[in-house]
């Protein structure tokens, strides 16, 4: 059977969509979906650094530049940025999903779907920064919707705030998105996908902040 | 149904959850939250000399005022010989007056001339007599050789002082008798004058000047003249007054119609100024005249031309400048300085003259700093500062010119940071 991908109604609509995904054998608009989905976030990303956000490294010489140079700094960091957009977006669609299909039966392309939503509220989350930083002067790892906030009052220790930071209720969110998703497609059982999925993202949140935290450090090694 | 209620519960626990981070964000007092600061718009202070001008109106006029008199018991007034208008020199005829008393002015001409004559001979005769002066030498009569020498030596600085004072009176009678001299020079021509012109007596002018006014009516002052060196005469009102001070420069401006061969611009510094109006009274408006030196020439500009005038009040050169909106008044003056290790820093600063929405900064900052401007309820002490991407600073064509380590650095570093 015929499945039309129609990722709003899969996120709101979600039993009948996932029985409809489930009995699909083929699908359709995929491409189209995985390419607007990378355009988004590229787009998604433009904006959050064309407002400046993540420039904290660039802030601390800015007065040694003049205009134009601080200006040039800026558009090279964005164009980069670019780039991490297409690669965020091609791990969450495709390498996560992978991870899925490693440790599930449920064939590959169903879960790049699942995915698909994951991406869509992760940048939705992005979004959520851009006001954040420009009208409250948080950054991401201490955005009210997330953990980091408390983490700041009870330590100083900059990657416990960072992995606190990096849970947040869209996290939460998707944890439980897909394990519901993950449920109803495969045949393991369910404490077991909860454990995975849960395992898996705290991986990543452990990864992000050392990422965070040794940003600059890794970046004077590869670039010295 | 229970999957709604379980949707209600999750989404009240989610918006609880995220009021709460922002009341613990809100009165974070500790710090113990990182907070940035986004700043959208920043500038920064430059060297400029900043002037404050006032600004009000002059008339050219002639710098100085002659007035030429007539004693009416010296004669009866006969004619001017100018009019209004004439330019004159010294020594031109002004007016003509009938000696009244010929008779009575010859004879005492006359007189006055001889008398002269008596003194002067006098004066020579006593100068003579000085000159022929020999200082007396201490008569030692009958000494022997030896002690004749002793003699002379201690007479010789007696006869110096002496001879010096000899010569010092011959000095002074002789300028007495040169003015003496002058004196009866200027008689005899008088006298032959009048004995030449008859009754008729002709008065010169003493000055340089142009004719303004002639009394016909022979009132005082006969004659007004004014030199033809021109000043700039104003008005201040009393809070001008208030600013301006004597020796100040003055910017002069001529109205649009360019006169040819003048420039548009003179100098001139204020040359008087009076410190009380020429009416006093509760009722009246207090006006204080000044006057205004002029640099420079002035060939084609006439009396009675009007000019703008700035008057410079106050002057920094070279100052550190920085534009109003930058600071902030409270009770001291600060300023939002972006600093080198990318914060923010909320530094007190001294200020001085303030002109045309520029400040000059007379302590706390260096040209070349960073003064965040806006927005203002973004800015926090010690936070780092983030800048969002400024179209106008940005030239795409040359995006790609900047050298490959910074490409790869920065490029790098958008592609790390999450």
């Amino acid at each position: 059977m015929l499945y039309s991908i129609n990722l709003l109604q899969l996120l709101f609509r979600r039993e009948d969509h996932l029985f409809k995904i489930k009995r699909a054998e083929r699908l359709q608009n995929f491409w189209k979906w995985v390419v607007l989905l990378l355009a988004t976030s590229i787009l998604t990303y433009i904006w959050t650094s064309w407002v400046g956000l993540g420039m904290d490294p660039i802030s601390v010489n800015a007065t040694e530049f003049t205009r134009m140079e601080y200006e040039f700094r800026k558009a090279w960091f964005l164009i980069g940025r670019t780039a991490f957009a297409l690669l965020l977006a091609i791990f969450v669609l495709f390498i996560t999903s992978f991870v899925w299909w490693l440790f599930n039966n449920v064939p590959y392309n169903k879960l790049v779907i699942i995915q698909m939503n994951v991406l869509l509220v992760m940048l939705l989350e992005r979004l959520t920064w851009i006001p954040l930083l420009v009208y409250a002067g948080v950054d991401w790892y201490v955005s009210p919707l997330s953990f980091g906030v408390p983490a700041s009052y009870f330590t100083d220790i900059q990657w416990i705030i960072y992995i606190f930071g990096a849970i947040s209720v869209f996290q939460l969110w998707i944890i439980w998105y897909q394990v519901r998703c993950l449920n109803y497609l495969s045949a393991t059982k369910k404490h077991w996908i909860w454990f995975g999925v849960i395992f898996w993202h705290i991986l990543l949140w452990a990864g992000t902040a050392a990422l965070s935290n040794y940003d600059i450090f890794l970046l004077r090694i590869i670039t010295s | 149904m229970k999957r709604k209620r379980k949707i209600r519960y999750v989404v009240l626990l989610v918006i609880g959850f995220a009021l709460l981070n922002s009341l613990l964000l809100y009165f974070d007092t500790g710090n113990k939250v990182e907070q940035k600061s986004y700043v959208n718009e920043w500038s920064e202070p430059f060297t400029y000399d900043l002037v404050e001008k006032l600004e009000t109106t002059g008339v050219f006029a002639s710098a100085e005022s002659n007035h030429v008199y007539f004693d009416k018991n010296e004669g009866s007034f006969r004619q001017f010989l100018v009019a209004p208008g004439d330019e004159i020199s010294e020594g031109d005829g002004l007016y003509e007056y009938e000696v009244t008393n010929f008779s009575s002015q010859t004879a005492s001409l006359k007189a006055e001339a001889k008398r002269l004559e008596e003194e002067i001979e006098a004066i020579e005769q006593y100068i003579i007599e000085l000159e022929s002066f020999d200082i007396p030498e201490t008569d030692n009569g009958g000494s022997s050789f030896f002690s004749q020498d002793e003699a002379e030596e201690e007479d010789q600085p007696k006869t110096i002082e002496t001879e010096f004072m000899k010569q010092e009176q011959i000095a002074e009678k002789e300028l007495e008798l040169a003015q003496k001299e002058a004196k009866l020079t200027m008689v005899e021509s008088q006298l032959a004058e009048l004995e030449a012109g008859g009754k008729t007596i002709t008065v010169e002018s003493p000055f340089n000047g142009v004719i303004t006014e002639i009394s016909e009516s022979l009132q005082s002052p006969l004659i007004t003249m004014k030199t033809t060196t021109l000043q700039v005469e104003g008005k201040l009102t009393e809070s001008e007054r208030k600013k301006v001070q004597p020796d100040m420069e003055v910017e002069i401006k001529l109205p649009n119609e360019e006169l040819p061969e003048q420039p548009p611009l003179l100098r001139g510094t204020i040359s008087s100024l009076r410190n009380f109006p020429d009416h006093v009274s509760v009722g009246w408006q207090s006006e204080y005249p000044f006057e205004v030196s002029i640099e420079g020439a002035t060939e084609n500009i006439l009396p009675g031309y009007h000019a703008s005038l700035s008057i410079i009040t106050a002057r920094a050169e070279e100052a550190v400048t920085a534009f109003d909106y930058l600071l902030l008044t409270e009770d001291d003056l600060f300023a939002w300085v972006m600093n080198e290790k990318g914060t923010l820093t909320y530094r007190a600063i001294e200020t001085g003259l303030e002109v045309n929405g520029m400040t000059e900064v007379t302590k706390g900052l260096e040209t070349g700093e960073w003064l965040a401007a806006y927005p203002r309820d973004q800015f926090r002490k010690g936070a780092t500062f983030l800048t969002p991407i400024q179209w106008e600073d940005l030239y795409i064509k040359q995006i790609p010119d900047v050298s490959p380590s910074v490409i790869k650095k920065y490029g790098l570093m958008g592609l790390m940071t999450r």
